[in-house]
């Protein structure tokens, strides 16, 4: 167990934090942490042999390393893709996965339907949970990923031109079917926020112009926000890249309870809690890079300092930019859960 | 009378058009390097645009493809007529690495600015870039990488570069999410642009001070 005994795990932490209002003690998030680091975590004790097996290794990672939630990812709506796409593999293009070129091949792709999933792996994964811990449930790539790896980057953009109409059909499939997947997860009482991965942006503009988006992905993640807040649980935004021109959207048209992902290319952590901080809570942020080639005592200075910075206003729980990836040293990774296991005071 | 016309119908990403009305010009027998300036003419006014973040990469991509559909026609005519492009760059996405959106928008900025570009593709070793360059006789090696762990293979490029003794013959410029110019210092790249229109405007500026 890496944290303390004294640390106790409630998802009321972070609850605290997503609605922008200062905790007792700093609070971790994360969504994805490498399998090196869940080992490093657990001692080496760590078991994929199940999907089960995998939901329970990460509910035990989670724990171990002081969060309150624990991220869970239902398998079985995979959208068919070729190439790299169809494995982990670290490094993926978003152009090889063209699968839908026109009304012919739009007619003959079989979609994965949320019915094939089976949800009621939340209810076991529950099991395993600390009594005041709460899942919070990702999807396998969201609206605008899935629509890109459908199509393929380069000839969505030509096809936005060509065939709309054939660009405009596929967000209508994919769209319906992953705000279907987050309906359905939120009837859980295990659950105690949805996370809504989508990459919408490149280092210096959106992926796609801001009309796009307002058009064909943003609804249906009003439809998730929306449904969350019905059963009082919580919406949040897991989107690499520039976001300067849709956050306006993110927080008031789609209604996100918080945001993660911050690059300091983009917008450093700690320039996005002065600007956004008092509308939208700001979930980790502490840039991979950094993290990957800075020293543990680097890190852990940045970390206390966020920590100091937002103690007083809230919102705010330590991270990474985006995720955690075997390839950021384990002493560093170690550094950033160290600031946050001590109190504010210390 | 059409070469207003062409550069507005690449801006505009008329690919159809662009292409009707360089072979409306050529047929006219209008000065080739009249034709492919409005042509880059139009191409840059994209770059501008894009730059600003008044339009996005969608719009660059088929003001590219309008663009190409008019360079196919000329093409042949300025081989024939020894109009050689203003310079010459090998591009390509390191090793490891798969990413190639960045990579292929600064070859599109670079073709439009009026470089000959030899794209090597994605997962490029460090010996590919080099005698790739060797074999075009490039002015630039240009290298792209998306992650923090692929991006330690641009240095293997300029470490190769210098044990084969070249490094000075090529200016090395590199770009990627995670670069940055502390990065491309660190590593001894000759420069680092945050975006693909900079990258082309940079690397007009450099040949011309070079020449």
């Amino acid at each position: 167990m890496f944290r303390k005994e004294t640390r106790v795990p409630d998802f009321g932490n972070l609850a605290a934090v997503l609605e922008r209002k200062p905790t007792e003690r700093p609070v971790l998030f994360d969504f994805i942490i490498g399998r090196q680091k869940e080992s490093m975590l657990l001692e080496g004790k760590v078991s994929y042999a199940t999907e089960l097996d995998a939901v329970i290794t990460n509910i035990k990672a989670f724990d171990s390393a002081g969060f309150d939630h624990a991220s869970i990812v239902v398998r079985g709506l995979e959208f068919a893709r070729r190439g790299h796409y169809q494995t982990d593999a670290a490094t993926k293009s978003l152009n090889e996965g063209t699968m839908i070129t026109d009304r012919a091949s739009f007619d003959r792709y079989v979609w994965p339907e949320p019915a094939s999933c089976d949800f009621s792996i939340i209810r076991r994964a529950g099991e395993y949970m600390n009594k005041n811990v709460k899942a919070i449930p990702f999807s396998v790539d969201g609206i605008l990923e899935n629509t890109i790896g459908i199509l393929g980057f380069e000839n969505m953009c030509y096809m936005l031109y060509d065939c709309p109409d054939v660009v405009s059909d596929v967000f209508e499939e994919v769209g319906r079917r992953i705000t279907d997947y987050f309906l359905q997860c939120l009837e859980y009482d295990e659950v105690g926020a949805v996370l809504c991965n989508d990459d919408w942006g490149f280092n210096s503009q959106t992926m796609f112009p801001p009309a796009v988006l307002r058009r064909y992905v943003f609804p249906w993640y009003r439809e998730v926000a929306e449904a969350a807040h019905a059963k009082g649980k919580y919406a949040i935004l897991h989107s690499c890249g520039f976001y300067g021109g849709i956050i306006d959207d993110i927080i008031d048209s789609i209604g996100f309870d918080g945001r993660h992902s911050y690059e300091d290319k983009i917008t450093p952590v700690e320039e996005a809690y002065e600007t956004v901080g008092s509308r939208i809570a700001v979930l980790g942020g502490i840039d991979v890079d950094f993290l990957a080639r800075r020293s543990p005592e680097e890190i852990y200075s940045r970390c206390r300092a966020m920590l100091r910075r937002t103690r007083s206003r809230g919102g705010y729980a330590l991270g990474s930019g985006n995720s955690v990836p075997d390839y950021i040293p384990d002493e560093n990774y170690k550094a950033l859960l160290r600031a946050a296991h001590e109190d504010y005071e210390e | 009378m059409y070469l207003n016309e062409i550069a507005q119908g690449v801006e505009e990403g008329q690919a159809k058009r662009v292409a009707s009305l360089v072979s409306q010009a050529v047929e006219e027998k209008t000065d080739v390097k009249v034709i492919l300036d409005s042509l880059l003419d139009g191409m840059s006014k994209v770059g501008k645009k894009f730059k600003n973040n008044e339009i996005f990469v969608p719009e660059v991509l088929i003001s590219a493809r309008a663009l190409n559909y008019g360079l196919d026609i000329i093409r042949p005519i300025l081989t024939d007529t020894g109009v050689k492009p203003i310079g010459k760059a090998v591009i390509g996405t390191v090793q490891g690495d798969l990413h190639d959106i960045g990579k292929n928008l600064v070859k599109m900025m670079l073709v439009g600015a009026g470089f000959e570009v030899i794209d090597i593709g994605v997962d490029a070793e460090a010996g590919a870039f080099v005698d790739k360059a060797c074999e075009a006789d490039a002015d630039f090696i240009c290298m792209s990488a998306l992650l923090t762990s692929t991006m330690a293979h641009m240095k293997s490029v300029i470490d190769l570069l210098c044990e084969r003794g070249l490094r000075d013959r090529f200016i090395v410029m590199i770009g990627g999410a995670p670069v940055t110019a502390r990065y491309a210092e660190e590593i001894g790249a000759d420069h680092y642009t945050a975006d693909a229109a900079t990258a082309a405007e940079l690397a007009r500026e450099v040949l011309g001070k070079k020449s």
